[in-house]
This record gives structure tokens, C-alpha cells and sequence, in this order.
């Protein structure tokens, strides 16, 4: 028993070292394994915690929830036994991703928000973390007027114990301006959050990429690409942002570092085979796609030309390294085609496949600027 | 005459001793600052003006009554900028605390002046500027806003002296080894002398250069004085050093070579200063990521500090300087494989990850790394050149649970597989096939393994197609297949596999025994998303006699019966818990085996 105790704190021990990523979601699953295997509930419980914490963080956001749904269980049948803040603050994070899953139905994402809802009021919160939450939920559904009507609740409510940490609450407003369309309030609002004082688990990883497009659009793709400089590396080791590296790959395109870009997708395809994350994937191949559309269309690039180092799990795997970039085009298209198809099955809408449809357009944002020339 | 101050000095007391500055002993620092200024001000008008610093202690009685003096021979300063410097004060007070960056001569004299009342309740300055036959002034600011100002009769050196009376509360920092302490800290590296005296005498604050300084001629004797300087600085006995230069921001100093693996939190912080003057001791970013093995030591000349002074602004000249600092450390370590690879080994033992980083990012460093860098196998640890000496196809799995389940199979085949669940090893072993043109991979896991196994002969198939038959149907309700082929040990029954798609179905079925039906159907949509064929695989081995057995067996109960018990057992030998459905066959199948036993041999028919 006590053995048993001692080996799942070793692997929790190690767990810390090993940062966010998947050696840390793999050694607390195996803490979480023996410690099913010795019974203890307490320990099982915190293994658990420690372990949805390590999926959201590192990109396993299906074993997150499994592991959260036992735990929420847990919780409910042993009243009083377990912490009710840190239960409250990981169904915010399995909230944060449920939509993702397109197998998860409409009806169920909201029973959920509105059970959330209950819960962080019973515990005596605001429900301003639930807000942030609606907000982003109506803006994934791409329900624009609601969307703005839940972030502006939020606003409204004071900060509680369960609303983000300050940083976070930063970041969602540089989001939302870019949603409303102000790019430029945008970039004003990030600027704390970039001069390295304010950081957290997320930001300014994700502020970076979030900034990248709205400076192209401002024609300032010098700033933008010395932003993906400071910020891939920020993102560069962990499969979770998966779908922030799109948004590196679609500025590399964009200013036609053509080889950069290639690079990416050599380097993160992989990712696409392990996070499960549904809308990540989505946005990594519709960038992927709009990168070999627009080397298909460059004079060039010829079947013979372009060389890519893809794992040999890839489908279209080839041993000479040499690929025809329609082919790729196409391969990465259908992927993400299918993807929308099942979001906007379960999502009631044709967001996903207009936003496809849309993709080619980007073109008009194409501004060549050497990386090399930033310094 | 006598003023009064514009604002209140009170809330600027407060807000410097609580927000800008992270404790009281930066009042030192910031009076080594203001004589620094000081003397490169002089130096600028008089280039051969030799600067100097004085710090002396008087004691009394009590420490209560202990006065502090400070006097440099830098610049000094005229009514008009005493004036000046009073106005900036003003301006200070009118902006929030974070940007309390003076930016000025004058400024930082005046907030550097400020900071002193945080230890004491007054402040005498008594100046004279080298400037023209200026006069000598005294200026006396209290805590409670007051201020007067008067010239003296005598004339004093070309210079500036600051008297601090100690406050009450405060004596801890009026100790003549705390003042010593305090000045060699933060002015340590400063090219020119300070002195302290108290009632024992005088002393050199300063007296050692940092040995990038030195010329070194014989390298003996300079390794033994980086080292010897880390472990006065740290008080670590380095495991070797790495001398730093980089043109951009003006940088020199040195990495020390840890000789433990930091812990997350401690990594990436070093004493850096700027212009010699200590900026801090937790500063981030001035190197690349994967350089955690190393605690540096290093002043920079032409980096911008941040409003807080404890890192630097993360601006292009950083970035560059990262760069220059990260080629340094990654030529040592390149160095170290050609002319030391036995300190290499050592290297690599205490330090593998950051290595293994560095190695993720660059091609050519990975090519050199490649001979060295250790991994781990189910045959102990080797590089990945042994490995690949001894096997055509690289096989390695991903995660802990897959080795696991992998290692114990694959040792029984003499296979040899590697366990890339640790950071960088997966990626480092898919970029092999940049290096060596003909390697081949397989990410293996335990199902896959199994395909490595003897298949049985067409007759044997046949001899237990209705044994298959029945244990798929007995399997399918825990999502499992079966399979026989014959392998190593013999008395293995049978083997459990789950990939890593089959391992969640089945914590999804474990996990919907304790939820509420909300859950419980929304686990089973995220099944839903899933591959329904990913099937854990209960694998029989022909060649163990109780499995041969059993697949003869005529009695369909009892048939049925054991084939859940081997399933059962294969799981626990798996080293998995049981969920309560397995757990209901364990018992259900023990109390029937029982009573069968029992029926059997003895004969009791009720």
C-alpha cells in the first residue's frame, strides 16, 4: 500500500519536471494507473486532478475528459470530501473544449454550461467565468450577436474566484477586439502582455498567434513575423497548440516564406495524429492546405521540386521525399472538408465549410517579406 | 531656506519601498548607482579623472544612532540642478509606479536619492560640481516633506557625499557586514575602487576583476579561477565553465556548468549586470531555452532593462544576443565530443534533456549527438548508432503505458524496442532519416508486436476455429478480440493489449460504471468519435498446455467460463485494476470453477 503511495508520487514528481507536454501526460497516467491498482480513493483523486490538468495543458483533451467525468462522479458521491473550487475550475477547462468534439451533441454542450452554472452558484461564484464561456461557445457556433452579448455580460460582473487569471482576462479582450473586427485596439491591448512582465501557462503564447493575421491585414508584415519569431518557440514543443502553429503556418504563406512554412508542416504534421482535438486539426490542415494551394499555383514549385520530410505514417507517404503539391493540397483540403462537415452537422450551421470556402481569398493578403530580413 | 516639497512624499516613500524595488537593500545599489553616474559624468569632461567611491559606517553606541556617509568624486552638482532634480521628483510623483524609469542624469539621482528614505528619515546631500568654481551646497530632505537648502562657507572636493541617518526599524541595515555585503553585490564588477571603513578600518569592496577580465596564459591556472570565482559566487563547485562574448549588447562573462539537473523553477535565471552594476540575480531570457544547464555570470553594456530593473526589455538586441550566447554554449558542448568525450559522458549524464533539445532544433548538432546521446531500450541503455548496428528497423513506442505492455513481449522475441516517451526522444528518432539515408521506423506498440508471433499451421486454425469463435463472442462486451499464435513463455496463457485508442474505450466503459446517465451518454458520444474498431486484443499462446487444452474443450459453460478467467487474469497480469464488470467475472468465474471442481471430484449432486 504504502509502496504503491510512494510510486505514484515518484511518477508525480516527475511529472512536475517534465512540463506540459505528452511525457508529462504520460507519466501521470501511469501515476493514475497505480493508483487505481492499490484503491486508495484519495490518492486516485489527486492523481487524477493532476492528470486532467496535464491533458488539458498538453493536449489530450478526450482523456481530460474521461478522467474529469470520473472525478465530477467522485465528487458528487462523497460530499464534503473533496475540494469544490478545483473541481468548479476543471469543468471550466472540459467546458473550454467539449465543443471541439463534433460527436458531442448541441443540447448536451449546453446542459452542460447551464450545470456549470448551477454548481458556481451553489459554491457561492459569480457567474462570470460562465459567461466567458457562453461567449465563446456562441462565437464558435459563429453566433455573432449572442457572442457579444455574453462577452459584454461578462464585463459587466466583478472578478471572482473562478474567473481567469488576469493575464487570461488580457487575452480574451486582444480576442474579442480582433472578433469585433478592431485589429488595431487589438495590438494596443496586447502590448502588456508582450514586454514580458505578464505571462502564463497560455500567454502570450497564444497572443502571438492570435496577432498574426490582424497585422497582415494592417500591412505590417515585418512586426508580424518578428512576433512569430518571439512567438514559436513559445509553442514550438507541445502538441497542444496545434492549432495556434496554423496560424503561424498561414502568415509564413502569407508573406511567402515558403520554406519556413514547409518546415512547420514537416515538423507538426505528427501532432495531427495524436491530439484528438477535433478544431485543431481543422485549422492545422486548412493551413496546410492553403500553404500547397499556393505553392500548387506557384511557377516554381513542380511535382519534382518540392521535397518534404512527412513521417511515414503520413497516407501519401513517399520514399523519395518528393511530392506533388496539388496531391497535398488536395489530401490536407479533404481532411478538413470532412471536419467541417461534422461541426456544421452538429453545429446547425455552414460556418465551417463557408470558412473553407473562404480560405483561397487569403490570397489577397499576400505580401512577400523575407523572414531573413527580421532581425 | 526652508521648502516644502510639491507632493506628497510620503506616498512616494510608500510606493518605493513596496512597488518598484523588490527590498530595502537596494538603497545601496542605488547610491553605487548615482556615484557611478556620477563618475562616468566626470570622466566625460575629465577623461583623466580617476573615479573613486567611499562608503563609511559610524556606529555609536547604539545602532540606532549609526549614520552611513557616501561620497564619490564624480560630477557633483550645481544649485540650478539641485533644483532641477527636486522638479524631476515632482514629475515622478504624477506617474503610477511601474514606470518609475528615470530617465535622465538627474532623474535616477533623484529617485536613487528617494529610495534612501526608505532606511532613513533623513537625507543630507553636500555637493559640489566639477562643472566651473561652483559653490558647495548642502540640501537636507525629511521624510515629512520638508527641505532646506544652503551654501557653506567651505569649500569641499568636486564631488557628492550623502549622510543617511539610520531609522528606526531599519538598524539591520546600518551593520558595518550587511553595508559590505550590500556594496560588493551590487558593485562587485565596478572598474574603479570603493572603500568601506567603519571602527575596524578600511577595506577594497572591490578588489577582485571577474576573471574574463584577466588575460589568462596558462589554462590550468584560468580554469581553476572561473571556477574558483563560480563557487564564490553561488557557492556551487561548477562542473566546468564556458566563457561568454557576444558584440551585440555588448555582452562578456561566463556560464557556469551546473553539476545537477536544475529543478523547472531554478532554470534560466542568472546574475547578470548591466554596466557593472549588478541588475539581478533571477534574470530570464538571455539565453535559448534549451541552455538550462548553465548559470551565468555576465554584465551587459548595450541591453535594456525592464522599468522594474530586473531583466531585460525582450527587444531584436536580446534576441540577437540569445543567439551569439546559444552558439557559445552549443560549440563547448561540440568542443567537448572532440577533445574530451569522457567530461562529454559526464556532461551528457547530468544533463541529457537540455542536450536533447538542443539537439531537436538543430540538424547539424544532432548529426555530432547522434553517437552519444543515450536512450532507453528493453535491452538497457544505448545511442541510437548501437541500436542501429544490431537492427534494421527502428522500433519505438510512445508512451510509458505502451512500453510497458511492449517491453515484457518483445524481450521474449529478442526484439529490441525503444521508449520514446520522454521529451524530445520521438522526435529525435523521427529525424533519422535525415541523417542516415536508409534507416526504417515503426512505432510499435503491444498489438503490433504480436504480429511478430508464430502463427499456427492451417490444421491447427482448424482444430480451434470453434474455440475462436466462442471467446470473440465472450470478448466482444469488453470491447476486446481474440487471437492465438504461439510464443514465448510457454507458460504465459495469454496476453492483454490495448493501444492507445483501445485503452480509452476502456477507460471510458470503467468510468461510465460511476457516472450519472448525463455523463454516461456523453461519454459514449466521445466513444462514439472514436474508432470503433480500435478493440483491446486478448492474444492466446498455442504453446501453453492449458490454452491447448481449453481449445478442445467440448463443454460450451465451462468453455465459455474459462475463457473469461484467462481474460481476466491477462489484464491483472497487465497490471491493470479490474473495472466492475471484470471484477463481477472474477467472482462469478472463481464460485463457479469451485462448484464444477467440487462437482467433479467429489460427486455432490443436491
Amino acid at each position: 500500500m504504502n509502496e504503491n503511495r510512494e510510486q505514484v508520487y515518484e511518477l508525480l514528481t516527475r511529472s512536475v519536471e517534465a512540463g506540459d507536454g505528452d511525457e508529462q501526460v504520460s507519466l501521470r497516467e501511469e501515476a493514475v494507473r497505480l493508483a487505481d491498482l492499490g484503491g486508495d480513493l484519495q490518492l486516485q483523486y489527486f492523481a487524477r486532478e493532476v492528470y486532467v490538468r496535464a491533458c488539458v495543458f498538453g493536449g489530450a483533451a478526450e482523456n481530460a475528459l474521461v478522467a474529469f467525468s470520473w472525478l465530477l462522479a467522485q465528487f458528487d458521491k462523497n460530499p464534503g470530501k473533496f475540494d469544490e473550487w478545483a473541481i468548479l475550475w476543471k469543468y471550466k477547462w472540459i467546458v473550454g473544449t467539449i465543443y471541439n468534439f463534433p460527436q458531442v451533441s448541441k443540447a448536451r454542450i449546453y446542459e452542460m454550461l447551464d450545470d456549470l452554472s448551477e454548481r458556481s452558484l451553489r459554491a457561492g461564484y459569480g457567474l462570470r467565468a460562465v459567461y466567458n464561456h457562453r461567449y465563446r461557445l456562441e462565437k464558435f457556433w459563429d453566433n455573432r450577436e449572442k457572442a457579444v452579448e455574453y462577452f459584454n455580460k461578462m464585463e459587466e460582473l466583478p472578478e471572482d474566484g473562478l474567473s481567469n487569471c488576469p493575464v487570461c482576462v488580457k487575452d480574451e479582450r486582444v480576442s474579442f477586439s480582433i472578433y469585433s473586427g478592431n485589429d488595431s485596439r487589438a495590438l494596443e491591448l496586447a502590448k502588456p502582455l508582450l514586454s514580458g512582465g505578464e505571462k502564463c501557462a497560455t500567454v502570450p503564447h497564444r497572443t502571438y498567434a492570435n496577432l498574426l493575421l490582424p497585422l497582415v491585414r494592417l500591412g505590417q508584415q515585418k512586426q508580424a513575423l518578428l512576433y512569430h519569431r518571439r512567438g514559436y518557440p513559445l509553442i514550438s514543443s507541445n502538441k497542444n497548440f496545434l492549432d495556434r502553429i496554423a496560424d503561424h503556418l498561414i502568415l509564413l504563406t502569407l508573406t511567402e516564406n515558403f520554406s519556413n512554412a514547409v518546415r512547420l508542416v514537416e515538423k507538426h504534421y505528427v501532432w495531427t495524429e495524436t491530439n484528438r482535438d477535433v478544431l485543431c486539426r481543422f485549422r492545422f490542415f486548412r493551413a496546410a492546405w492553403f500553404l500547397f494551394e499556393m505553392l500548387a499555383e506557384a511557377p516554381v514549385v513542380s511535382k519534382e521540386s518540392l521535397r518534404l520530410n512527412l513521417p511515414w505514417s503520413f497516407p501519401l507517404y513517399s520514399e523519395s521525399r518528393h511530392y506533388d503539391p496539388v496531391q497535398l493540397a488536395s489530401w490536407f483540403k479533404e481532411q478538413a472538408d470532412e471536419i467541417a462537415r461534422r461541426f456544421d452537422e452538429r453545429n446547425e450551421t455552414d460556418f465551417f465549410v463557408r470558412t473553407l470556402a473562404e480560405t483561397p481569398a487569403l490570397k489577397e493578403l499576400r505580401a512577400p517579406f523575407p523572414l531573413a530580413d527580421v532581425e | 531656506m526652508d521648502f516644502r516639497f510639491q507632493v506628497n512624499l510620503g506616498g512616494i516613500i510608500d510606493l518605493l519601498s513596496n512597488h518598484t524595488y523588490s527590498s530595502p537593500d537596494v538603497y545601496i545599489r542605488e547610491l553605487l548607482q548615482n556615484g557611478v553616474d556620477a563618475i562616468v559624468a566626470r570622466n566625460y569632461l575629465e577623461p583623466e579623472h580617476r573615479g573613486e567611491i567611499k562608503i563609511e559606517l559610524s556606529s555609536q553606541d547604539s545602532e540606532a544612532s549609526s549614520f552611513l556617509l557616501f561620497r564619490d568624486n564624480g560630477i557633483g552638482l550645481t544649485e540650478d540642478e539641485i533644483h532641477l532634480f527636486l522638479a524631476t521628483i515632482g514629475e515622478t510623483s504624477k506617474r503610477d509606479g511601474w514606470s518609475l524609469q528615470p530617465t535622465d542624469f538627474l532623474g535616477q539621482f533623484g529617485i536613487g536619492l528617494l529610495t534612501c528614505f526608505v532606511v532613513s528619515d533623513e537625507i543630507v546631500v553636500v555637493t559640489r560640481s566639477a562643472k566651473d568654481s561652483s559653490k558647495t551646497i548642502e540640501w537636507r530632505g525629511r521624510a515629512d516633506g520638508t527641505y532646506s537648502l544652503k551654501v557653506l562657507e567651505e569649500d569641499i572636493e568636486p564631488g557628492t557625499e550623502v549622510r543617511l541617518h539610520c531609522k528606526s526599524g531599519r538598524e539591520d541595515y546600518f551593520v558595518a557586514q550587511t553595508v559590505y555585503r550590500l556594496a560588493r553585490h551590487y558593485g562587485g564588477l565596478l572598474p574603479f575602487p570603493i572603500e568601506f571603513t567603519d571602527k575596524h578600518g578600511t577595506i577594497l569592496v572591490n578588489e577582485a576583476r571577474p576573471p574574463w577580465k584577466e588575460a589568462h596564459i596558462d589554462p590550468v591556472y584560468e580554469r581553476y579561477l572561473y571556477l574558483e570565482y563560480g563557487r564564490a559566487t553561488f557557492a556551487i563547485d561548477f562542473f566546468d565553465y564556458v566563457p561568454l562574448r557576444s558584440a551585440v549588447g555588448d555582452v562578456e562573462g561566463v556560464a557556469f556548468v551546473l553539476p545537477f539537473s536544475p529543478s523547472l523553477a531554478t532554470r534560466k535565471t542568472h546574475r547578470v549586470y548591466l554596466k557593472n552594476m549588478l541588475l539581478s540575480e533571477q534574470t530570464e531570457g538571455l539565453l535559448p531555452d534549451w541552455a538550462f544547464f548553465v548559470k551565468c555570470v555576465v554584465n551587459a553594456n548595450d541591453l535594456r532593462p525592464t522599468a522594474s530593473r530586473e531583466s531585460f526589455y525582450e527587444d531584436e538586441k536580446l534576441a540577437a544576443t540569445r543567439e551569439a550566447l546559444g552558439q557559445q554554449l552549443r560549440q563547448y558542448v561540440i568542443h567537448l565530443a572532440e577533445q574530451n568525450p569522457q567530461r562529454l559522458q559526464k556532461l551528457i549524464r547530468l544533463h541529457l534533456l537540455s542536450i536533447k533539445a538542443l539537439a531537436v532544433d538543430d540538424e547539424a548538432f544532432f548529426r555530432i549527438f547522434v553517437n552519444w546521446l543515450p536512450f532507453e531500450t528493453n535491452m538497457g541503455t544505448m545511442t541510437l548508432t548501437e541500436y542501429m548496428k544490431n537492427n534494421e528497423v527502428v522500433r519505438f513506442v510512445t508512451d510509458l503505458d505502451q512500453f510497458r505492455q511492449t517491453a515484457r513481449i518483445a524481450a521474449s522475441q529478442s526484439l529490441c524496442v525503444i521508449n520514446a516517451a520522454y521529451t524530445y526522444d520521438a522526435e529525435l528518432i523521427q529525424k533519422l532519416p535525415d541523417i542516415f539515408r536508409n534507416v526504417r521506423l515503426a512505432i510499435v506498440d503491444s498489438h503490433s508486436l504480436t504480429h511478430s508471433f508464430e502463427y499456427l499451421t492451417l490444421a491447427e486454425q482448424d482444430a480451434v476455429s470453434g474455440f475462436m469463435e466462442i471467446a470473440n463472442q465472450v470478448l466482444e462486451p469488453f470491447k476486446c478480440t481474440a487471437e492465438i499464435r504461439a510464443f514465448s513463455p510457454g507458460e504465459l496463457p495469454a496476453l492483454y493489449n490495448a493501444s492507445s485508442e483501445a485503452q480509452l474505450r476502456r477507460s471510458i466503459a470503467t468510468t461510465k460504471e460511476i457516472t450519472d446517465s448525463f455523463w454516461a451518454e456523453l461519454l459514449d458520444e466521445v466513444d462514439g468519435g472514436l474508432d470503433q474498431d480500435a478493440f483491446a486484443q486478448l492474444c492466446f499462446n498455442y504453446r501453453n498446455p492449458v490454452v491447448y487444452k481449453i481449445a478442445r474443450m467440448r463443454d460450451e459453460t465451462l468453455l465459455r467460463l474459462s475463457i473469461q478467467m484467462l481474460y481476466v487474469q491477462a489484464i491483472l497480469l497487465s497490471h491493470r485494476p479490474l473495472n466492475a464488470k471484470e471484477m463481477a467475472v472474477l467472482n462469478d468465474g472463481l464460485l463457479g470453477f469451485i462448484d464444477w471442481g467440487a462437482d467433479a471430484v467429489e460427486g455432490w449432486i443436491q
